[in-house]
C-alpha cells in the first residue's frame, strides 16, 4: 500500500476523533514498519489493515461503515493529486466509465508500484452501470465510500444493489449502480 | 496524553518523516540517473544496431517530418543527415503523385524514392506506423532496401534467359538456314556448269564473228557455232539462268531474313520501356521459332495494325516465344506422329486502352488439376527437358509486374488453348520502368 493512503488515514483520524486519538493508535497497533510512514513509499498491506482495526476497536466502529467513512474522506484528496483527469468528466458514471482505462494508467505512471483494483463497467443503461470490483485487499466498502464522495463532487447521488461481494465467497464485488443529479433528488 | 507530549511525537515523527523522505529522494534520484543511463546506453546501442543495417532507416513523427535517420539511409540518398532531419517525408517517399500513407501498414512494395540532390532509386519499401497509448499516430518507420544492383541482375538474368532460348533454338534455325542455302548451292552448281557451257557459245560466236570480219568462211563458222549450241542446250540455259539466279538470290533472301530476325530477337535491347512496333515483334519472333512449330502445325497471324507500345520489346518477344513454343508442343502432343497438323492463330488487336495479343493452338488443353498453377514458377507438365516451368511464371512477371498489364488465358480439354496478353498502350499505365 502506497504511504500516501496510510498519510491520508492519519489525516482522517485525526480530523475525526483528534491528534491524541491518533498518537494511542499508534501505540497500541504493532505495526512491520519501522518507522514514519511518507506518501512516495510503499508499506505492507498489512499495517493499514492493524492501524484500521485498532480504530475501529477504540471508536467501537463496524468495519464496513469505517472504510466507507474513510473512502468518502479520502476521494477529495486523491481526486486533487490528479486534478487535470478528474477534471475531464461531468459526472460520475463518465468517471468510472474512465477509471481503468486512463485514470489507473495515470497513477501507476506517477507511482510504478502502485497496486490499483481492477475496475469493469458494463453500461446498463443511460443512467446505470455495473460495476465489477476485484482487488486482493477486497475493500469494497472503500470503493464505495469513494463513490458515495466522487457523486457529492458531481452534485449527483449514486444507489447501489450488491449483486456479489468477494467477501461472500465471489470472486468479485458486482454493484449495479443508478446514478441521479441532485436537482432531480430535491425534485 | 497531554497536548505538548502529542506535539513532541508529532514533531519527532515529521523529523523523521524528513529525514525519510530526503533517503527516498537520494534513492530516486539514484534510481533516475540509473534509468537515465540505461536509456543513453540502450538508445546508444539501438542507434549502432540501426548503423550496421544495409537497409535505410528513416523515422517520421506524426506531422510526416524526418526525426531521425540511420547511415544507410545517408547513404542510399547521396546526403548528410541534416538533410533529411527535419524535412518532410514526402520529398522522399513520394514517387509521382502515389505518396505512402504515414498511418499505413505496408510491406516489401518495389517503387522509386528520390534523392534530395535529385534523381531516384528503386527500392524494396515497407513502412510501420507506431500509435500512442491513445491511438493516436505518434510516429511512422519507413525501411527502404536497394534494389538497384538487383534490378541490374534482373536485366541481366532476363537477358540470360533470352540467350538460352536463342540457345535452344540454334538448331532450329540453323536447319531452317540450311534448306535455302541448300538450294542456293544447287543454283550456283548449275550456273557454274552453265557458265562453261555459255563460254563455249561465246566462244563458237566469236569465230562466227571473226570469219565474217576477214571474209572467211562464215557458213562453216555457222555451222560450228549452231553445233556448239545445240550441244551446250542454249535455249535450255537461257530460260534456266535467270530462274536459278533468282532462286539463290530468294535463298539469300531468306537467309537474311532468319539472320536478321534471330539477331533481332537476341538483341539484349533497351532496359527503359520505349514505344515498339509489336506487330513487327511478334512477326519475327515467329521466324526465329518456326522450327518448333513447322512440323506438327500452321500459323494463321491476324495483325490488327497496333500502334506503338510503351514496353520492353525484347521482354514481349520472350513472352510471345515462350507461348508459341507451348502451343507447338500442346499440338504435338494431341497430333502425336498421326501426321495430321494443327493450328497456332496469332491476333493482335487495340481494346480500349489496350493493347491486345492472343495466341491460341488447338492442342490438348492445359488439364484441369494444372490451371490453377500454371503461372507457379517451376510447374511444368512437359517432359523432363522440354519445359523447366519457367516460361510462363517469366511471362507473368514481365506483363504484370513490369508492364503493369495482365495475362490471362481459356482452355477447353482437348479442343485448345488460348492465351490473352493485355498491355497498356499509355506510358501512365506502366507501373515499373526496368
Amino acid at each position: 500500500m502506497k504511504g500516501v493512503i496510510f498519510k491520508q488515514f492519519e489525516a482522517f483520524i485525526v480530523e475525526r476523533f483528534g491528534d491524541q486519538v491518533f498518537e494511542q493508535i499508534l501505540d497500541r497497533t504493532t505495526l512491520e514498519t519501522q518507522g514514519p510512514f511518507v506518501g512516495p513509499a510503499t508499506y505492507p498491506d498489512s499495517d493499514l489493515f492493524a492501524l484500521v482495526a485498532t480504530a475501529i476497536e477504540m471508536a467501537g466502529l463496524e468495519l464496513d461503515a469505517a472504510l466507507f467513512a474513510f473512502g468518502d474522506f479520502l476521494y477529495e484528496r486523491l481526486a486533487a493529486s490528479i486534478p487535470g483527469i478528474v477534471a475531464a468528466h461531468s459526472d460520475v458514471r463518465s468517471l468510472l466509465l474512465a477509471l481503468d482505462r486512463v485514470i489507473h494508467v495515470e497513477v501507476r505512471k506517477l507511482m510504478t508500484d502502485a497496486e490499483t483494483p481492477r475496475i469493469a463497467c458494463e453500461e446498463t443503461g443511460p443512467d446505470s452501470l455495473r460495476v465489477t470490483y476485484r482487488s486482493s485487499r477486497k475493500l469494497c466498502p472503500l470503493f464505495l465510500g469513494l463513490l458515495n464522495a466522487a457523486a457529492r463532487s458531481f452534485g449527483q447521488r449514486v444507489q447501489h444493489d450488491e449483486l456479489a461481494c468477494m467477501h461472500r465467497g465471489a470472486d468479485a464485488c458486482v454493484f449495479e449502480l443508478r446514478f441521479s443529479s441532485a436537482a432531480a433528488i430535491a425534485a | 496524553m497531554e497536548e505538548v507530549e502529542v506535539l513532541r511525537r508529532q514533531l519527532e515523527r515529521a523529523r523523521r518523516e524528513v529525514s525519510a523522505l530526503e533517503q527516498l529522494v537520494e534513492e530516486n534520484a539514484r534510481t533516475l540517473y540509473t534509468a537515465q543511463e540505461d536509456q543513453r546506453q540502450t538508445a546508444t546501442f539501438l542507434m549502432r544496431v540501426l548503423g550496421t543495417m544495409s537497409s535505410a532507416v528513416f523515422v517520421a513523427d506524426s506531422e510526416g517530418i524526418f526525426t531521425s535517420v540511420n547511415p544507410s539511409a545517408c547513404e542510399l540518398l547521396h546526403c548528410w543527415e541534416d538533410e533529411l532531419v527535419g524535412k518532410p517525408a514526402t520529398g522522399v517517399f513520394c514517387d509521382g503523385e502515389q505518396c505512402p500513407d504515414p498511418g499505413q501498414d505496408s510491406e516489401n512494395i518495389e517503387r522509386n524514392i528520390t534523392r534530395p540532390g535529385g534523381g531516384k532509386v528503386p527500392v524494396l519499401f515497407s513502412s510501420t506506423p507506431l500509435f500512442g497509448d491513445d491511438g493516436k499516430l505518434q510516429s511512422t518507420v519507413y525501411v527502404a532496401a536497394d534494389l538497384t544492383h538487383q534490378k541490374k541482375l534482373e536485366v541481366q538474368l532476363r537477358h540470360s534467359q533470352k540467350l538460352e532460348s536463342v540457345g535452344q533454338l540454334a538448331a532450329g534455325v540453323a536447319h531452317e538456314i540450311n534448306t535455302p542455302i541448300q538450294f542456293v548451292g544447287d543454283s550456283l552448281v548449275f550456273l557454274e556448269e552453265a557458265f562453261v557451257d555459255l563460254s563455249k557459245s561465246i566462244d563458237a560466236g566469236r569465230a562466227v564473228a571473226g570469219a565474217a570480219r576477214s571474209a572467211g568462211d562464215v557458213v562453216a563458222a555457222a555451222a560450228a557455232f549452231e553445233a556448239v549450241a545445240d550441244e551446250v542446250d542454249i535455249e535450255f540455259l537461257v530460260e534456266e539462268i535467270p530462274t536459278a539466279i533468282a532462286r539463290a538470290l530468294d535463298g539469300i533472301a531468306r537467309v537474311s531474313r532468319i539472320v536478321r530476325a534471330m539477331k533481332s530477337f537476341a538483341h539484349p535491347g533497351q532496359v527503359e520501356l520505349a514505344p515498339a512496333d509489336l506487330d513487327s515483334a511478334i512477326d519475327t519472333t515467329l521466324i526465329v521459332a518456326r522450327n518448333e512449330y513447322r512440323y506438327v502445325a500452321d500459323v494463321v497471324t491476324h495483325f490488327g495494325g497496333l500502334p506503338s507500345v510503351y514496353c520492353n520489346i525484347g521482354d514481349i518477344n520472350q513472352v510471345v516465344l515462350n507461348l508459341i513454343v507451348n502451343a507447338a508442343h500442346a499440338i504435338e502432343g494431341k497430333v502425336g506422329s498421326s501426321g495430321e497438323r494443327g493450328t497456332i492463330t496469332v491476333e493482335t488487336e487495340v481494346r480500349g486502352e489496350h493493347a491486345l495479343i492472343r495466341v491460341s493452338d488447338t492442342g490438348t488443353g492445359i488439364p484441369a488439376a494444372a490451371r490453377g498453377r500454371v503461372f507457379d514458377p517451376f510447374f511444368t507438365t512437359k517432359d523432363v527437358g522440354k519445359g523447366t516451368g519457367q516460361g510462363l511464371s517469366l511471362a507473368h512477371n514481365i506483363i504484370v509486374e513490369r508492364h503493369g498489364g495482365s495475362i490471362t488465358f481459356e482452355t477447353v480439354d482437348d479442343e485448345g488453348t488460348t492465351f490473352e496478353i493485355a498491355l497498356p498502350l499509355g506510358r501512365a499505365e506502366v507501373k515499373h520502368a526496368a
